[in-house]
């Protein structure tokens, strides 16, 4: 499965199909015609026996035929059955011979037993249909496939033990008479079949040889195009990857400037504000400014520790991952949300996990804070030591998926990322329901 | 010797003639037997014809057709081979000396439903001596 993600094996794969899929498709079309070919060229071998050779050995007379006295045709017909017997005998692809005459009376057939019966009872002589009085009217070859429900077809079928055959048809003249004679050969489809298979298996070759070189050939310059795309994309990454480092550090280098001097600072002022407001000697309504001012101290030094985590994410390890999450939840109090952080059985999570689940939970804190509207905001971490799960809930407005892309409040790029590791990254709501991303990663 | 040989002889006569008289019987359509007319020809000479017919092997729908011309000579002869009437087949040939002098003309015809005839005619074109057998199958 890993390698189908390959996008060369991807084209050999669909490239492969697709020459298959043409190869059969031209095979059935070369088949097709193929066979029209053959039925063609049977057409014009029947056209060549029956004009060169048969007429030739017809006797005199023989197409004034009297289907009510054959007695009297009887020496002419052995002559037929004579010499055509002793020229067909060999040829294997014409399974069947008949001659008639214009009124539809059978005069010679090489299944003797059929050309008997006719003989002697001339009723049974079916009326020839309007293609074979064509033929005889105008000349040039017809052909039909054997039809079952027609008695000398039947009678031909049975004896071939098949009814794949064809019947072609053409007009002929016996010496010496202008009176047309109507010649019939039937053929078998599989001796056809043959001739045709003759006839495209050159040509199947031909038409696969090019296909699969083309694919070949597509596949070899896909191969270099790939190679040069992973080396551009290469350079692309470490340029990123550059720019990001260089990023990193500036907000680090703002991070901790802020830490060291903004930080301390307040967190100094407040403590002695702090410490002040509980002087006795000063009068209550001081104490209670100076009270409230420390107040606000603290909540802005959280802020600005939350704001700090946002600019540059600490250097989290497992055992930080309870407060750094609690972090990233402290302004959820300013905006009226009541939020809690529970981590549980993730200390052996790895540096790299623990990296991921803050930085899904940020941002998924972050839309909660923004878009949310709601009153609670729960961040649970856990681990059984195979999976590590995070999910924030919130009971907020939520929104409904079909309508809004949940890509759109900022996790797109964070599901690539979980999927990198391992991972699947869910989002769930629906409108008035909340909202809940689950994170789920391996934990080995 | 007379005594003890007439018996033999009398039963081997009634026996021959038996299975003479079955033989047109058995060889209609469909049968196995053959039909065989023999010709003296012209009277006062030693020639004599034959004509044989019989259902091909394995094959009822064909006549097998020999017509013998026993000529003891070398003369040449035109011969004829009518199909209830119509000429089947004719040719001219002459008796080889590698077969008695005689002369052997075979053909198949069509079995055709009911009664054959078959005629074989020969004329001697040196003498005008003919000869004609007929058998109807």
């Amino acid at each position: 499965m890993r390698a189908l993600k390959s996008p060369v094996t991807l084209f050999l794969l669909i490239g492969l199909l697709t020459v298959a899929a043409i190869f059969v498709g031209t095979n059935a079309l070369a088949a097709r015609a193929a066979q029209d070919e053959a039925i063609a060229e049977a057409g014009t071998s029947t056209q060549v026996l029956a004009q060169s050779v048969v007429a030739p050995l017809l006797p005199r007379g023989l197409q004034k035929f009297d289907a009510t006295n054959p007695d009297k045709f009887l020496g002419r017909l052995d002559d037929v059955d004579r010499e055509l017997r002793k020229r067909f005998v060999d040829v294997e692809r014409i399974f069947r011979i008949n001659i008639w005459t214009p009124d539809g009376h059978l005069v010679y057939s090489t299944q003797t037993d059929l050309l008997l019966q006719y003989l002697a009872d001339p009723e049974l002589n079916p009326q020839l249909d309007a293609r074979q009085r064509a033929v005889l009217a105008d000349g040039g070859i017809a052909k039909e496939f054997a039809n079952a429900d027609r008695p000398e077809d039947a009678a031909t079928i049975k004896e071939a033990g098949t009814d794949r055959l064809v019947r072609i048809y053409t007009r002929m003249y016996a010496p010496g008479s202008e009176k047309p004679l109507l010649f019939e050969a039937y053929y078998t489809l599989d001796e056809l079949q043959s001739r045709r298979s003759e006839i495209y298996s050159s040509f199947r070759w031909i038409t696969l040889g090019p296909l699969v070189l083309l694919i070949l050939m597509a596949t070899a310059i896909l191969v270099a195009l790939r190679r040069q795309l992973v080396s551009v994309g290469h350079d692309r990454e470490r340029l990123l990857q550059s720019a990001m480092d260089a990023s990193d550090a500036e907000r680090r280098r703002i991070a901790r400037d802020l830490h060291d001097s903004v930080v301390q600072d307040l967190a100094g002022t407040a403590f002695s504000v702090s410490a002040l407001a509980r002087t006795p000697e000063l009068p209550s309504d001081s104490r209670q400014t100076l009270h409230t001012a420390g107040s606000s101290l603290r909540s802005s030094l959280k802020s600005l520790r939350s704001l700090l985590a946002e600019i540059h994410p600490p250097e989290l390890r497992a055992e930080g991952l309870p407060a750094a999450l609690a972090d990233l939840i402290a302004p959820a109090g300013a905006v009226g949300i009541q939020a809690s952080v529970s981590v549980e059985g993730a200390e052996t999570a790895s540096d790299e996990q623990v990296a991921l689940v803050w930085r899904v939970a940020q941002e998924a804190v972050r839309n909660a804070l923004r878009h949310s509207n709601a009153s609670t905001l729960a961040v649970t971490v856990r681990s059984d030591g195979r999976r590590l799960t995070l999910e924030v809930v919130d009971d907020g407005v939520g929104f409904d998926p079909a309508r809004t892309d949940p890509e759109s409040y900022g996790l797109r790029g964070l599901r690539s990322l979980v999927a990198d590791n391992g991972g699947v990254l869910q989002v769930r709501s629906s409108p008035g329901e909340g909202t809940t991303v689950r994170m789920e990663v391996d934990a080995q | 010797m007379y005594l003890r040989r007439s018996p033999a002889i009398v039963l081997s006569l009634v026996l021959g003639a038996a299975a003479l008289s079955a033989a047109p019987a058995l060889a209609k359509d469909g049968g196995a037997a053959k039909e065989v007319d023999r010709d003296g020809c012209t009277r006062g000479t030693d020639t004599w014809a034959k004509l044989k017919v019989d259902t091909l092997p394995g094959n009822d729908n064909r006549l097998q057709v020999v017509g013998v011309v026993y000529s003891d000579d070398s003369d040449l002869w035109d011969w004829r081979l009518k199909h209830n009437g119509d000429v089947s087949d004719e040719g001219r040939a002459r008796g080889r000396e590698d077969v008695d002098r005689a002369f052997r003309v075979t053909r198949t015809m069509l079995n055709y439903i009911g009664t054959d005839t078959i005629v074989f005619r020969a004329e001697n074109l040196s003498t005008g001596e003919v000869c004609r057998a007929t058998v109807d199958f």
